[in-house]
């Protein structure tokens, strides 16, 4: 109802200018970026006392009772909350009829974010700049390559000093989710936004899916064909590479 | 430097929020990095926007559990923000205090000339939207930076949906003959 009566953006869901805005699009843009990475919350948190913090911080794994007394939701339910939104968000995912990769779904799930995050790390210049630019990155030279993903890996070093975030990333990922059959563009800021708050996670590949509907569902289906030939070369043995072919390919 | 009161956070009690609410720190992690951006994009500066963001989530530590949900949660976060940004305006306006000191410490892309480039485009962006007025610039940064609706950003704010309509093109008119002007004096 008000969707159609809001104006179009100027910035798409994807954070590009939408209009002829010349620079002023480009400022815009830059503005919509400036987000702080989770080092940087969690030092303002850890300025906003215990109820802000995470429990035990380094901890969430460790399923302590009750250590997060006082926070009115120990961490210990918030990460099987959020590990149970991811399951059932990748349930979502799943094709219909696909029980085969339904009843695998949360360890597969997870096996292949850590799979993610070890491919991405050999190639992490391009993985961050194509987080950007989308096909800038073919263009570039084997030099330019080398360099940064030299300095990629730096900034990995330094991101992998972050605590993960399970549980943010999945809140993330569950509104993308739950925002694709209604509203895509929504659905591809919210991958958006995952992209530039967990460039590491442990979802990238549940992200890269909801993507790669996202476009579809917005009609840009040579972007979505491109992400997704990088996704099945990137991951071919990956739990969602079923799903993205029959994206493309629906006949059984 | 904007005052803080982290002592105060630190040792006031945990108010319990209400059936169904996620906890300060679910919502400092949901929506912590976006009310850092609006603060930024509504003329707090980068040197005290940490401190701003702060103020906001002490509100809502202290609020949280005498919200009725009559608003959504996102949009009542919001509401908090901008009131904390107009008052750090008019706190800033009294001092005469520039908004160039000195930056804390940023996450750096992997890119440290793009890095630049970006930092640079956010200060002219933040100089044209200095131009605004403050309604205007509200509706303009929660639609168009926040992607807010406009019935949320009509809610957040309290006025009426045509009028957040009237001044979201007012601000765009602006900001284009203000980045015109810009141009035509570089």
């Amino acid at each position: 109802m008000s969707e159609q009566r809001d104006p179009a953006r100027w910035l798409d869901a994807e954070g590009q200018p939408t209009e002829e805005l010349g620079e002023l699009g480009e400022l815009l843009k830059a503005g919509a970026d400036e987000l702080p990475g989770e080092v940087h919350m969690e030092a303002i948190a850890s300025q906003l006392g215990p109820s802000f913090q995470a429990a035990g911080a380094t901890t969430a794994g460790g399923a302590s009772t009750g250590a997060a007394a006082g926070s009115g939701a120990p961490w210990s339910i918030l990460v099987v909350t959020a590990l149970a939104v991811g399951a059932i968000a990748w349930m979502m995912l799943a094709p219909e009829g696909d029980t085969g990769a339904r009843t695998g779904a949360a360890p597969e799930a997870e096996s292949a974010g850590q799979a993610e995050i070890e491919i991405e790390t050999e190639t992490g210049a391009e993985t961050g700049a194509e987080a950007e630019t989308g096909a800038e990155t073919e263009t570039k030279t084997a030099t330019e390559a080398e360099t940064e993903t030299k300095t990629a890996r730096e900034a990995e070093v330094a991101r992998r000093a972050a605590p993960p975030n399970p549980a943010a990333e999945l809140l993330l990922l569950d509104r993308a989710q739950r925002a694709l059959g209604s509203d895509p563009r929504r659905a591809l800021a919210a991958a958006r936004e995952h992209r530039r708050r967990f460039p590491r996670g442990q979802y990238v590949q549940e992200r890269e899916v909801i993507t790669i509907e996202a476009l579809i569902a917005l009609g840009r289906s040579a972007r979505a064909e491109h992400r997704a030939q990088r996704f099945l070369a990137r991951h071919p043995d990956s739990s969602y590479a079923r799903k993205i072919r029959k994206l493309f390919d629906p006949q059984p | 430097m904007v005052a803080t009161a982290r002592a105060m956070v630190t040792e006031a009690p945990t108010p319990a929020p209400a059936a169904g609410l996620p906890s300060p720190r679910e919502i400092f992690q949901e929506y912590g990095p976006y009310i850092w951006r609006v603060l930024r994009r509504l003329g707090v500066p980068e040197s005290d926007a940490d401190d701003v963001c702060q103020e906001v989530f002490m509100a809502v530590h202290k609020q949280l559990a005498s919200f009725e949900g009559r608003s959504s949660l996102r949009t009542w976060l919001y509401a908090i923000a901008l009131r904390r940004a107009s008052s750090y305006r008019r706190r800033a306006h009294r001092r005469h205090e520039t908004t160039t000191a000195t930056p804390p410490e940023q996450v750096v892309e992997d890119d440290p000339l793009r890095e630049l480039e970006k930092r640079r485009a956010r200060e002219t962006l933040d100089r044209l939207l200095d131009t605004l007025d403050d309604k205007s610039r509200e509706v303009f940064v929660l639609y168009e930076i926040e992607q807010l609706r406009m019935p949320e950003v009509a809610e957040v704010l309290g006025h009426p949906l045509q009028t957040c309509y009237g001044r979201l093109r007012q601000a765009r008119r602006d900001l284009k003959a203000a980045a015109q002007e810009l141009g035509g004096r570089a």
